[in-house]
């Protein structure tokens, strides 16, 4: 049984800022990356960052990153 | 739950089932499996760590792919299942009797053969362990001690701190009387994990860190023995790989800041499955 993670980048809007998702995963499940490809950090519009779960073998389910997400963005379903 | 709870614990936690600890389970093919363990150790664990250690990295890599034959084949002799020091206070709190007894895997492994990390359990007669087990052997019954529920439970706590991983034992299984304090180094369970093959349960729990609390102080990364915890620099705190979490609780004791929660293992759905 795998969990998939999915994340509404219309609620998600700013994750750089807010990163708690990515900081409560006990196993770093969930990643963080650029809708706009891959460029130097800085040149990038913080709008155009989007988290992503990409080790979903590693997901237990715990869902704490849905407990944890102030824009009710992250969706944990099996 | 673990396959021994549903088993035997009508889908609770089997080891604080009273009728597992019971009398009438004490016939006369166990005495002598227990006799049999006890005084063929030695010899078992020397073959069963030489059969281990011929395990060419082949075969190693299958034995951990797999389940083992080795292991699966004792969950009908000896099994284990590692529980936390608030489920041993409640075992001690129904048993009529306590023996603490030298351990046979540190005399095994370690060649010490007076560490008393042992501690036999009954819920009958009260001199079952001391007089009608050991005393067969001057040897080894000089060193055995016999504790009030108190004494064991300081003991207990004080095993707590020092990182020990507790664990109850069956003698053909379900009968259970003896919880073990392990360390990785120190037991042949342990030893046997190494080499694919695992002959006990994780616990009914999970730890799990609270990173607002966590000041990074890596007090529990070093306590834990199954290396499940690590240290982030760059965030400076610590977290819990759930995966490797066999549940024991030895990180709470150290935890200066409350900061590590101890949840129910059969909450989480995937950890529900990894036993």
């Amino acid at each position: 049984m795998l969990a998939t993670i999915t994340v509404n980048d219309e609620k998600c809007n700013d994750p750089l800022s807010c990163r708690k998702c990515l900081l409560v995963c006990p196993t770093y499940v969930l990643g963080l990356g650029t809708s706009a490809g891959a460029h130097k950090f800085k040149e990038i519009e913080p709008e155009h960052f989007i988290v992503r779960g990409v080790r979903f073998d590693k997901c237990t389910g715990c869902m704490k990153c849905a407990e944890v997400c102030p824009k009710n963005a992250v969706q944990v379903s099996f | 739950m673990c396959e021994f709870c549903i088993e035997h614990g009508q889908g609770t936690k089997w080891y604080l089932q009273t009728k597992n600890y019971a009398e009438e389970l004490l016939n006369e093919e166990r005495k002598r499996y227990i006799a049999d363990f006890y005084e063929k150790f030695e010899e078992m664990a020397a073959n069963g760590l030489a059969a281990l250690d011929k395990l060419v990295p082949a075969d190693l890599a299958a034995a951990k792919a797999g389940r083992s034959s080795l292991a699966e084949g004792m969950k009908e002799q000896h099994f284990g299942q590692v529980i936390p020091l608030e489920d041993v206070e409640k075992i001690l709190d129904f048993t009529t009797s306590i023996t603490r007894v030298p351990c046979a895997c540190r005399s095994v492994l370690h060649g010490v053969y007076d560490d008393r990390y042992c501690f036999n359990v009954a819920t009958f007669k009260s001199d079952f362990w001391p007089k009608g087990v050991f005393e067969q052997w001057p040897d080894y019954s000089k060193d055995i001690e016999i504790l009030t529920k108190e004494e064991a439970k300081k003991e207990f706590q004080k095993l707590d701190r020092n990182g020990l991983v507790h664990s109850v034992w069956t003698y053909h299984t379900p009968f259970i009387a003896a919880i073990c304090n392990c360390a990785s180094r120190d037991c042949l369970g342990f030893r046997m994990m190494e080499r694919g093959q695992r002959p006990f349960f994780k616990a009914e729990y999970v730890a799990a860190i609270d990173i607002e609390k966590c000041n990074g102080c890596r007090d529990c990364v070093k306590i834990c023995p199954f290396g499940a915890i690590s240290y982030s620099p760059t965030l400076q705190k610590c977290s819990i790989d759930q995966m490797k979490c066999f549940g024991c609780g030895v990180c709470r004791g150290v935890c200066a800041l409350d900061a590590i929660a101890f949840l129910d293992r059969n909450a989480i759905p995937v950890l529900a499955k990894e036993w």
